[in-house]
């Protein structure tokens, strides 16, 4: 008996650092693999025995395209922790603060990472000079993004402004009427991009059933927001304080991340998940390009996840105008200060947020000190490593059924292909709490 | 007239957030044109184009954490003839050598149960300058577009990038902000901090936690004597600074001065004049 080992060793265009190995015998597939070799911090080691209002700006340097998300969804749970529930103002604002993560992550991976592979390109440099109107639209596109995050957030990548309890400093109102004009651009590009994106082929070599992950829509009807409840295929919803019950993470060598399997079977977060899950949620311009895009109900293609993300950029541009409208009407509120908030007795507080990869997971322990003896962090990408290795095999075995059609060329193609598709965000990936091993 | 040939660059990460490549790709308006004066060779984030052959420079982010980094590391310097680390990762060792503190048996049994992991982790995690030499350092977390841009375009030119010799308090003073320590008793890493941030974090009302690493001649006795007089708990400022700003001979220092004379009385302090 032979095997043949099929490896991408280094995945490009991806953030961080992996590879895919697959396996082939004379019996089919023998192993698929998605090894995580990006470098460990060991986050949740060194964030013990910190003060808890250090956490958000430790914790945001887990990624940069994410920074956001570890920033508020980290404050979201030592406020949790502590007892606080932000006032309104304070939660819109945060709100807008992740729509501009949203819109930079989503055209970042759109337009220069994925859409290079589907024009035949090796990246957005290189599609450039063929497409040079689109490419400078999603660079526009990317900027509003990182505009937002500048504006509410202070900085585009590692945000200062956000506190616990609060904001460091409230926006003049100047920047709200800014924000909403430029969100208005935005959709007007967007319009132009769409017959692009409705042209790329997304073919079916890993369309399988899956389980579909993602948190309840919020009391503003937001499908990427802050949330307490999560929805599964085929489950009742769960209480994110219960998610350590349901979300099982295990070591697996091959990776310094974690994979995760939902009551013990592996499920999708991200994009196509919030489609499939909160199509009537998704209402205006985006609802319908949804339905242009992926149908009543998209079929369980992880290739769709990139139609998904062209939606939620639509759904977000949408989104920031009508927080715009609200703060700008708000009074400027206080400067919170975070400093003297220590709990009487140890707590722990836990927090979910969607965010551009899908759901987030924090979760922290403080004691009378004010220090964290306890940190955990479960990040979408690591929540998607079990279910991508499933699509890894299932576009292998669609490989092996046409006779190996188009060579390994093809079948290096699509895997990369696959693996693009969710947004993987390595660097995010790798940090996570001990369990028990896989058995391979 | 023969044209000088385009300088051939590549960009690389190592352990890293990829905040300092992402701020490269945030250079929006810039990257079309800056794509026309360089031969962009590598650039894993945006490019699968996977090029093995001679740089003129090299731009790497990111520490040292893995053995995995350091033989990257090591191949690219022998093929490159300047390196330019960008990012407090590169330049100082950021945070992942926080966790340098900790023995490595003791974070690996934190965070992954003790499980043997294919990828070897070294005993600490290291600043690129200390495996091999560094002809242009911009440091900052993440790093300031329009910094980078500068050393850049003057290394294009075959001039001298600029340096930033003063610290985040100059700043903070051009802002006319007040002084967050004096006024409101927190600790700010400001007086130690490199410049060139335009003093963002204070401007917004938050302490600056020294992100960018130390002030090229930081006057830690000055600073710990301001921290204080404003009786700041010396655990809090040691924790403080010891995040990004202080690689780890700065904090042993700290630590042995005041081990040495925790009552300051090696202090000439000048009486208060209205006492």
């Amino acid at each position: 008996m032979s095997s043949s080992v099929l490896e991408i060793p280094h995945l490009y265009r991806v953030e961080g650092h992996g590879g895919i190995r697959v396996t082939v015998g004379d019996q089919g597939i023998e192993d698929c693999q998605m090894s995580i070799f990006e470098g460990s911090r060991f986050y949740e080691a060194l964030l013990r025995d910190r003060n808890y209002f250090e956490v958000p700006g430790i914790v945001c340097r887990v990624c940069a395209i994410c920074s956001v998300a570890h920033s508020l969804c980290s404050t979201y749970a030592i406020e949790d922790a502590l007892g606080l529930v932000v006032s309104r103002p304070i939660k819109r604002l945060r709100d807008l603060l992740n729509m501009g993560e949203f819109i930079e992550s989503h055209a970042l991976h759109l337009f220069c990472l994925a859409t290079p592979d589907y024009l035949g390109f090796s990246g957005v440099l290189e599609m450039q000079p063929q497409f040079d109107k689109e490419v400078r639209q999603a660079l526009q596109l990317k900027k509003f993004g990182n505009l937002i995050q500048e504006r509410i957030g202070g900085r585009a990548i590692h945000p200062v402004n956000v506190v616990i309890g609060g904001v460091g400093t409230w926006p003049e109102k100047k920047i709200f009427d800014e924000l909403r004009e430029g969100a208005q651009s935005a959709l007007a590009i967007l319009r132009q991009i769409e017959p692009l994106i409705a042209s790329l082929q997304q073919e079916d070599y890993a369309t399988q059933d899956r389980v579909y992950v993602a948190l309840e829509g919020d009391e503003d009807g937001l499908i990427l927001g802050h949330g307490d409840r999560l929805q599964a295929s085929g489950h009742e919803p769960v209480d994110i304080h219960d998610y350590s019950k349901y979300v099982n993470e295990s070591v697996v060598r091959h990776s310094t991340a974690k994979q995760s399997r939902f009551s013990n079977r592996p499920f999708m977060v991200g994009s196509l998940s919030r489609m499939v899950h909160h199509s009537k949620l998704v209402t205006g311009e985006a609802g319908q390009i949804l339905r242009r895009l992926m149908g009543e109900q998209p079929a369980p293609n992880p290739l769709l996840n990139n139609a998904g993300q062209f939606v939620e950029l639509v759904y977000c541009c949408e989104q920031v105008i009508q927080m715009c409208d609200e703060l700008r009407a708000l009074p400027t509120q206080p400067s919170a200060d975070p400093y003297h908030l220590h709990p009487e007795k140890t707590v722990r507080g836990t927090a979910a947020m969607e965010v551009p990869r899908g759901t987030l997971f924090h979760s922290y322990e403080i004691n009378e000190e004010g220090h964290i003896t306890d940190a955990d962090i479960i990040t979408p990408t690591a929540q998607n490593l079990a279910q991508v290795e499933s699509d890894i095999a299932k576009t292998v075995q669609t490989w092996l059924d046409s006779n190996k059609d188009g060579g390994d060329e093809r079948l290096r193609k699509n895997l990369e292909m696959v693996a693009r598709a969710y947004d993987p965000c390595i660097s995010c990936s790798t940090h996570l709490v001990d369990l028990t091993v896989r058995a391979s | 007239m023969k044209t000088a040939p385009k300088p051939r660059v590549g960009i690389f990460g190592l352990t890293s957030c990829a905040g300092d490549q992402l701020m490269i790709l945030n250079c929006e308006d810039e990257l079309v044109a800056l794509a026309g004066r360089i031969e962009l060779l590598s650039f894993g984030m945006a490019s699968s184009a996977s090029f093995q052959g001679k740089l003129d420079l090299a731009i790497v982010e990111g520490s040292v954490c893995t053995q995995r980094d350091l033989d990257t590391l090591l191949e690219i310097r022998s093929r490159s003839n300047a390196l330019m680390t960008i990012g407090t990762c590169a330049v100082w060792g950021g945070i992942p050598a926080m966790r340098n503190e900790l023995p490595l048996e003791v974070l690996q049994e934190v965070v992954y149960g003790g499980k043997p992991l294919e990828e070897v982790s070294l005993e600490k995690a290291h600043p690129v300058s200390d495996f091999v030499p560094v002809d242009f350092a911009v440091p900052g977390c993440p790093i300031e577009k329009e910094e980078f841009l500068r050393t850049l375009v003057a290394i294009l030119q075959r001039t001298s990038p600029e340096r930033h010799d003063y610290s985040v308090c100059s700043e903070c003073r051009i802002n006319e902000n007040l002084c967050l320590v004096r006024h409101q008793g927190l600790v700010c890493c400001g007086p130690i901090t490199a410049g060139g941030c335009k003093a963002r974090c204070p401007s917004l009302g938050i302490p600056c936690y020294g992100c960018r690493g130390p002030v090229d001649d930081p006057h830690y006795d000055a600073t710990a004597e301001l921290f204080d007089e404003h009786g700041l708990s010396k655990a809090d400022v040691i924790n403080q600074i010891q995040r990004y700003s202080a690689p780890a001979w700065v904090n042993q220092h700290l630590r042995a001065e005041w081990a040495r004379d925790p009552e300051r009385k090696g202090r000439q302090r000048v009486p208060d004049p209205s006492s």
